[in-house]
């Protein structure tokens, strides 16, 4: 037995050498490989500016190896996309990227390991490679994914307006609110008009992912063309398509006929008046401030401290608040009152 | 005829010893090739592209970060400033002072130009009363509580009591995020739809480490061996059994240094307990329970990612309450919940997590015990061979390095890495010399916490902080 324990230990302490070999080894090579890979960065970077934005025609000699030329180039190519805005520098990010990697995303994106995977469909994205776009499509239909591999494929053919994705989304109803969200974020404002014209043919055949984040989309985004079908949605049969309806005109910070709110100020589902309270904030209705008042000593807390939010908001908000403070019927309007009237409306950092 | 019988005894503690580690060793051995998978395939992933989406997003849900702290004057006024700068969309910080005795709010106060508020708080749950309540002027998402002293669940309580946003995220107040810490952490809590209810995140050592204005800027290790021992410690039971256990949707503890929860599933099970001092543990565990009996499709997550840092005891006094208290709050919370132990209707939890952190993480301190008494007893009476001295000897080294080993390999994995190797060397040294001096402390004060676990009343604890960052 005890022969039998000292062999294991032994074999142990093989295994723990070996594993400090290994270590060591690979540390100190990625250690040598950033090094060579920020050196070279740092030569390249200042080199490669002028030609990125214009200023030169010339473009500057890559290194040979290939994994290192790039690792580099990726570096350089991604640190000029966060400054860029032009669309002429957009263009010559694209340029270099296509004309440099196409071929190794290619391969990645067929045998490349997961993670690899997911930073090339980043990269695609980040450079706008849309010479890829066919790559990408076959990603999307001959791999088993999920996550956040799937999400990404998605995104980055919504980054490339492909309007096949209409198609996609309304035919996988169980596609999360939030990734058909992120994809419409990236879908220009015309592709979005073919969609809003989709939703009113289809009308309930709609998938519910589709229409609500359409609906909250619309607002986020601002676009004044598709205000008309937001404020129709208010008298929508559906609670969630009302009030998402209502979140938009928020962020629109806008409504054509402010009249339209006033149903929602008595309406039975608090989450109907909470969200009327905050349009009318934002707003700055003042002819509906009784309707906040009243709202301030709703039975739901959430209510009551939107509506106090939103009193906070008018032009006479704090004469109002102090007012609601000392007189208010209710204690609890009382109290929120006096914390409106105390605190900063904040939270956003 | 006794010395025989005391022979015989003692063999057969032996081997039960022996058994034991050997069991305990192999457990972990596949808790490590559970959980490596996961970090080797997220090795290369670029982490600041992977949450970029979020940072960004509208409907990236907001978070209300609680820091409750207790004479923390030294450490506060850098934690919150690591909380200002940290990348999410919206979320609102709240410190909740517990009574201190020392000058934490006024740090609070003028660091941040706080300015009196009043508040109509709603009562999730009942607190000691909170005395005032601040506002900073400068950060409007920043407020202070202070409230009569009732320790950290009591402070916690009374923070989501204030808070305003769906999900929260609790910060001890000696702790620095990383920038990007909410964001990593509350993604699998988005990805999901809000399946995952709670997720937590690796805390590091900061000791050793160059940390400037709540900034991480260069990872070091310290000089100090009891602070070089417990980062391996760290690494071995965060990134081997806590991500081994989290993959099987069993993981019983989220730390309390830093984790998120979904408020509605807390406030449904009660809010954190006040009269246990792991009221981290004992909150997971409930919210497990009350998942499994809702037969909810629900859980809980850990994500590898060092985000959270915090500051390592660095004398043996501190380290000895430390563990105490985490002992005693693990034998607090299987005590509350041993309805759940070897209970098939709790699924993994019942039948392998409750007995695991019974057997692995509590009784460990007895059987170790029991097998330094063999090594001694038996070296200096003759009661056992030196056959066997020998192998328990040379078990209980490796039992301890390898698993440490294994753990380094994943540290080396994952994003925040040691810059050079001779910090490879230092670890892999220090791992070997676990089992002579750093092992045996750990197990005689645990299995002193263990027995004050009987007797003792909960408290915060107490730590003489230094503080992690400068200026």
């Amino acid at each position: 037995m005890v022969d039998m324990m000292l062999l294991i230990m032994g074999v142990l302490l093989v295994i723990q050498l070996s594993l400090l070999i290994y270590l060591y080894t690979v540390k100190t090579w990625a250690i040598k490989q950033n090094h060579e890979a920020d050196s070279l960065f740092q030569q390249l970077f200042p080199k490669y500016l002028p030609y990125l934005t214009g200023d030169s025609d010339s473009e500057p000699n890559l290194p040979q190896n290939l994994k290192l030329k790039q690792k580099v180039l990726e570096r350089i190519l991604a640190g000029f996309a966060h400054v860029v805005t032009d669309p002429a520098g957009k263009q010559r990010i694209k340029e270099v990227a296509e004309c440099h990697l196409i071929d190794s995303y290619r391969k990645t994106l067929k045998a490349g390991d997961w993670s690899e995977r997911l930073n090339a469909l980043y990269l695609i994205e980040e450079f706008m490679m849309d010479a890829l776009v066919e790559d990408v499509k076959e990603h999307l239909t001959t791999r088993e994914m999920s996550g956040e591999e799937y999400r990404q494929t998605l995104r980055t053919l919504a980054s490339f307006q492909e309007e096949s994705l209409l198609d996609y989304m309304l035919n996988h109803p169980n596609m999360s609110y939030r990734l058909t969200k992120e994809i419409m974020r990236r879908l220009s404002l015309d592709v979005l008009m073919d969609l809003m014209h989709i939703i009113k043919e289809k009308g309930d055949d709609t998938p519910d992912a589709v229409r609500h984040a359409f609906i909250d989309y619309c607002g986020e985004a601002g676009y004044y063309q598709l205000l008309p079908f937001i404020e129709s949605m208010l008298n929508d049969s559906s609670k969630e398509t009302r009030i998402k309806a209502l979140k938009s005109l928020y962020h629109y910070h806008y409504c054509t006929r402010p009249e339209l709110i006033i149903p929602f100020f008595t309406s039975v589902h608090w989450e109907e008046r909470l969200h009327a309270a905050k349009l009318t904030g934002v707003m700055n209705l003042t002819e509906f401030s009784d309707y906040l008042m009243s709202l301030a000593g709703d039975r739901v807390w959430w209510v009551r401290f939107q509506a106090c939010e939103a009193i906070k908001q008018l032009s006479d908000g704090e004469i109002l608040l102090a007012y609601l403070s000392e007189r208010h019927k209710d204690e609890y309007a009382q109290d929120m009152a006096k914390q409106m009237l105390t605190m900063r409306v904040g939270g956003h950092a | 005829m006794d010395k025989e019988w005391l022979s015989l005894l003692t063999l057969i503690l032996a081997i039960v010893a022996m058994t034991y580690m050997v069991a305990v060793g192999l457990i972990y051995l596949i808790l490590f090739l559970i959980a490596s998978p996961r970090i080797k395939k997220e090795r290369y992933l670029n982490q600041e592209d992977y949450v970029e989406e979020l940072a960004f997003n509208k409907d990236t849900f907001p978070v209300s970060v609680l820091i409750p702290a207790y004479n923390e004057e030294v450490g506060i006024s850098t934690t919150v400033r690591s909380m200002i700068g940290l990348s999410y969309p919206q979320y609102e910080m709240i410190v909740i002072d517990d009574g201190s005795k020392d000058d934490t709010s006024r740090k609070v106060i003028e660091q941040f130009k706080m300015t009196e508020i009043d508040v109509a708080l709603r009562k999730y749950f009942d607190t000691k009363e909170v005395t005032k309540a601040y506002q900073s002027s400068v950060h409007p998402n920043l407020f202070l509580l202070r409230k009569e002293n009732g320790g950290k669940a009591d402070a916690l309580n009374a923070g989501i009591n204030f808070s305003r946003y769906p999900y929260f995220a609790a910060v001890d107040g000696d702790c620095i995020l990383d920038h990007d810490a909410l964001l990593k952490v509350m993604k699998p809590i988005i990805d999901s739809n809000g399946l995952v209810t709670s997720t937590g995140g690796t805390v590091r050592i900061a000791n050793g480490s160059t940390i400037t204005r709540s900034q991480v800027e260069k990872i070091a290790l310290p000089k100090s061996p009891i602070v070089l021992l417990q980062i391996i410690e760290y690494f071995r039971a965060f990134l081997i059994g806590r991500l081994g256990l989290s993959r099987l949707n069993i993981l019983l503890i989220i730390s309390g240094a830093f984790g998120v929860f979904e408020k509605n599933r807390v406030v449904k099970v009660g809010g954190y307990n006040t009269k246990t001092v792991g009221e981290d543990m004992e909150l997971i565990v409930r919210i497990h329970r009350s998942i499994k009996e809702e037969k909810s499709k629900q859980r809980i997550e850990y994500i590898q990612d060092p985000v959270c840092w915090t500051e390592a005891p660095d004398s043996a006094a501190v380290l000895r309450s430390q563990r105490k208290r985490w002992q005693r709050g693990l034998a607090e919370t299987i005590w509350l919940h041993k309805k759940m132990l070897f209970n098939s209707k709790y699924k993994g939890i019942g039948l392998f997590s409750m007995p695991y952190y019974l057997v692995v993480e509590l009784l460990s301190a007895l059987f170790e015990l029991v097998g330094y008494a063999v090594i001694i007893g038996g070296l200096l009476f003759s009661l056992v061979s030196l056959d066997i001295v020998i192998v328990m000897f040379i078990t209980t080294v490796f039992y301890g390095s390898l698993l440490s080993s294994l753990a380094v390999l994943l540290e080396e994995w994952t994003y925040h890495k040691y810059p050079d190797t001779k910090s490879l060397i230092v670890l892999f040294g220090w791992a070997l010399t676990e089992s002579f001096w750093y092992r045996p402390l750990m197990v005689w004060w645990r299995f002193g916490g263990l027995v004050q676990s009987l007797t003792k009343k909960a408290d915060w604890g107490n730590m003489k902080r230094k503080g992690i960052s400068s200026e």
